[in-house]
């Protein structure tokens, strides 16, 4: 029992890490440009499937995780010039309007190309034996792998933010548009560089789990809801926040699914959302938005 | 070119479908300090917005150096010199002191490090102060805090939409005293004010706004020596 | 909001219309107009939410799906009451109900937080409803045999339960919902929704109380979305999980945008659009290629007529 107890603490924990790398996309572009980007979860999924692609033409795992976050940015750029830049000065309902007409549209693209089921990616790695508080156990390494790879990009992108001064004109911008620009900050070409950067690491996220959960076409529909809750649980813009709503999320979900059915955890794991959003009405770390 | 630093020519402003500017011009001198005085809710905050592009105008000029500005993108009226500390301070909650002075984007012209310097050496409390969040500063200092974040661009012009408001005494003393060591750099200073009293202790020259038009144009010495005029477009509506 | 001469004459001409289409004698159209008609109810009680008292609802599925599970258990599962206008009344009592009750506990929050809790409810009731853990909406089978009995009016029957009937009766509801809520959003509670929406801190100002008054928009919201729910199970005659999929609740806020917000007119029309693209999309493309086709309207309509159908230029004009 100790030991089942600790292997969901470990895979709520790494799919927390992976639930919150791509929530604090969402964030980012939502306190930046107002954009809700119902098109995120589709990054997500363009990411798995080129890390798929690349390893069903190279053989190489390592080398589709490292083509994925390039080519989902360079995607990224893409959406920003045809639909985000020219809706820019839209009310936020508009941009989202065409975002879920291009999810709609990526979704079907997939299943077009690569069919409606799922494509197997085999997890690197064996596993390992671990002993941890009197438990004997083993665990795949290569969730270890997606634990390290995670904190890394969660730690660059704490940087970004906290150390370069994009980053904090940024955070600026978020905290409050009007006077970010009255300082001659030029909100929409950051707006551009972030939603290149957060679409890569959707991409990199969409690859990592690839061998967790495989690909499929709907597996950016189906988390874009939950994405939300993480981002704006978390707060708007807040690293901090989203990693402790991802992990909470994905810890509820994964430690109750020992007692109940999945259906019954995740009921749980939305009356946790619930209830942060009662108690925070403005998110774990939320400060006063522009959403508002 | 004019001899003016900023001109606004019959400038119209619309909020939604409110017209809140029904013609306003107004002109500054290189290196005044002038004060845009009315009771609350006659434009002076549409104004300042409007010459920060944040409320473009639908009609009228805003000439800067001789160069209309009117509806250029805000980020690009800051980069021609001209800043501001908005109503309310508006400071960025989640950012330390340190943070706040770099998001201004400075002239390719000058180094951050000497900018810093010279912040610091009109705002020493702030020097003291570089690591610590921003939200945690009183209302005194995070006042001192926004107009050295506006200052980090080196402005030309700097607007003030009412600065001393809300504050303690001690702190609109400090203010005051900031806003004329700005002048003193050769900044030309233009704010917004409810309170003639303390306008006139820094401007030079004053303007009256009433729904959306200057009503009254003059010298500090002139206004002072005209309570009837105080009295009628400032005092205490009967 | 009151409208041109001109534009009561293209109104009048399309009821006229709407009138006429069932002499076509085609069953699949008659199908798709009642199912735009529904949906178009349904838009609207989205508008009065989200266009004239700004509320964003990311759970309005709810209130579609919901209601007509009452029905259910009104007349199938628990009661067993087969009667058609008590059926109607339980369904709009309970949007009416739900929507006073999760307006009360999601405007705790504000803005894109309130609309993240009606997300939530959604999840969780869809999810219940699925799981069915109390055996009343027999899970992902649905509840069938639903389609009401005709109405008998002194000693004449009617049927206006399936088909060319239903059709009438839906678009006799809609003339009347539209009117309704028309003269709702032009009452002085119309006033208060719609400065809620302009500018909720200056209401606060003004010593208003804005809360009680999202409630308030809520519930009849939830009230015409319930009346949605069950004509709709009228016309399919049963009940199915897929009513109260969050998906419902995100295509009736998008055909609301795409309609123009606030115009009540525009989402009606951007709901006979979407319902009719659909399926003529669904049965020309095959294997779901159809997605591409309704992707991309949502793309074009955002990308060219800004503020949706009804707020562009020509058709501004006709509001007076
Ligand atoms: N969001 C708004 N919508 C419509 N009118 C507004 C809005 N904000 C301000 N106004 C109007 O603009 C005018 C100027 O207001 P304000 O900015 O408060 O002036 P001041 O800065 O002189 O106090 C007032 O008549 C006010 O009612
Ligand atoms: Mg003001």
């Amino acid at each position: 029992m100790t030991s089942l107890i600790i292997t969901q603490i470990l895979n709520g924990l790494t799919i927390g890490l992976i639930f919150a790398l791509v929530a604090i996309g969402l964030t980012i572009v939502m306190g930046l440009m107002e954009v809700v980007n119902f098109a995120h979860g589709s990054f997500y999924m363009f990411g798995g499937y080129i890390t798929f692609f690349v390893f069903s033409a190279v053989g190489s795992f390592w080398l589709g995780l490292v083509v994925a976050p390039v080519a989902c940015a360079i995607l990224g750029l893409g959406l920003y010039y045809a639909i985000i830049r020219p809706l820019r000065k839209r009310h936020p309902l508009e941009p989202l309007v065409a975002l879920v007409g291009v999810a709609m549209i990526c979704r079907q693209l997939i299943r077009n190309i690569w069919g409606a089921e799922p494509k197997l990616l085999p997890i690197p790695f064996g596993r390992v034996q671990v002993s941890l508080a009197g438990a004997e156990f083993t665990y795949p390494i290569y969730f270890f792998v997606v634990m390290g790879v995670g904190v890394a990009a969660l730690l660059a992108l704490y940087l970004l933010f906290r150390k370069s001064d994009v980053g904090i004109r940024c955070l600026a911008a978020i905290q409050d548009r009007d006077t970010a620009m009255s300082m001659g900050v030029n909100v929409d070409r950051i707006g551009s560089l972030m939603l290149v950067i957060v679409m890569g690491v959707a991409g990199l996220a969409g690859g990592l789990v690839g061998p967790i959960f495989s690909v499929y076409p709907t597996m950016g529909l189906e988390l874009i809801g939950l994405l939300f809750v993480i981002a704006i649980v978390g707060g708007l813009g807040s690293i901090g926040g989203a990693v402790i709503a991802g992990v909470t999320i994905a810890m509820t979900k994964s430690i109750s699914s020992i007692f109940v059915s999945g259906n019954i955890s995740d009921i749980l794991a939305y009356c946790v959302l619930l209830a942060i959003l009662l108690i925070r009405p403005r998110g774990i770390m939320g400060l006063a938005t522009v959403m508002e | 070119m004019s001899d003016y630093l900023l001109q606004l020519e019959d400038v119209h402003t619309y909020i939604g479908m409110a017209h809140i500017l029904r013609g306003l011009s107004l002109a500054l001198r290189p290196g005044e300090a002038v004060a845009l005085l009315g009771r609350n809710g006659e434009g002076k905050t549409p104004t300042i917005k409007t010459i920060m592009s944040l409320l473009p105008p639908r009609r009228g000029t805003v000439l800067f150096q001789g160069e209309n500005i009117a509806g250029a993108p805000t980020h690009q009226v800051a980069s021609k010199g001209i800043c501001v500390v908005p109503k309310g301070r508006h400071i960025f909650p989640a950012l330390t002191v340190m943070e706040h002075l770099r998001v201004p984007v400075v002239n390719k012209k000058y180094r951050r490090e000497d900018m810093l310097k010279q912040v610091f050496a009109i705002f020493p409390e702030l020097a003291e102060r570089k690591n610590q969040p921003a939200r945690s500063l009183s209302g005194g200092q995070q006042q001192m805090l926004v107009i050295a974040r506006a200052l980090m661009t080196k402005p030309r012009l700097l607007l003030l939409d009412e600065p001393m408001e809300g504050l303690a005494p001690v702190a609109v003393k400090r203010v005051i005293e900031s806003m004329k060591a700005v002048k003193e750099e050769g900044i030309t200073v233009f704010f917004a004010s409810a309170s003639c009293e303390r306008a006139l202790a820094v401007a030079g020259r004053v303007y009256i706004i009433e729904k959306g038009r200057i009503v009254y144009e003059g010298s500090s010495p002139e206004l002072m020596a005209a309570p009837e005029v105080q009295q009628k477009y400032l005092g205490v509506r009967e | 909001m009151s409208l041109s001469p001109r534009f009561r004459l293209l109104l009048g001409a399309a009821i006229l219309v709407l009138v006429l289409l069932p002499l076509l004698g085609q069953p699949y159209l008659i199908y798709l107009l009642t199912m735009s008609l529904i949906f178009g109810i349904f838009a609207m009680a989205y508008d009065l939410l989200y266009g004239f008292t700004g509320l964003v609802s990311f759970g309005h599925s709810v209130f579609y799906g919901l209601p007509a599970y009452a029905m259910g258990m009104v007349a199938v599962t628990v009661f067993k009451y087969p009667n058609p206008l008590v059926m109607i009344a339980a369904a709009m009592l309970t949007g009416l109900v739900l929507g006073c009750l999760i307006g009360f506990v999601c405007t705790f929050a504000r803005g894109i937080y309130m609309a993240l809790v009606t997300f939530a409810f959604a999840q969780i009731i869809e999810l219940l409803v699925l799981h069915d853990p109390w055996g009343i909406t027999q899970g992902e089978n649905g509840i069938m045999g639903l389609r009401a009995a005709p109405l008998s009016l002194g000693g004449l029957t009617v049927d206006l339960f399936s088909g060319v009937g239903l059709y009438y009766l839906v678009l006799g509801l809609i003339i009347a919902s539209y009117l309704v809520i028309r003269a709702l959003v032009n009452s002085p509670l119309g006033d208060v929704f719609k400065g809620i929406k302009q500018n909720e801190e200056r209401l606060l100002s003004l010593g208003y109380n804005p809360r009680p008054y999202k409630v308030a928009a809520f519930g009849l919201s939830g009230m015409f979305a319930g009346l949605a729910g069950a004509m709709a199970v009228f016309l399919n005659n049963s009940i199915v999980p897929s009513m109260v999929d969050w998906a419902v609740g995100a295509e009736i806020l998008l055909i609301t945008i795409m309609g123009g917000a606030g115009t009540l007119i525009g989402p009606i029309a951007a709901a006979f659009l979407i319902i009719f693209a659909e399926s003529y999309a669904a049965s020309y493309l095959g294997g779901g290629n159809w997605v591409y086709v309704m992707g991309g309207l949502y793309i074009a309509v955002v990308m060219f007529l800004p503020g949706g159908i009804f707020r562009t230029r020509y058709l501004k004009k006709a509001f007076v």
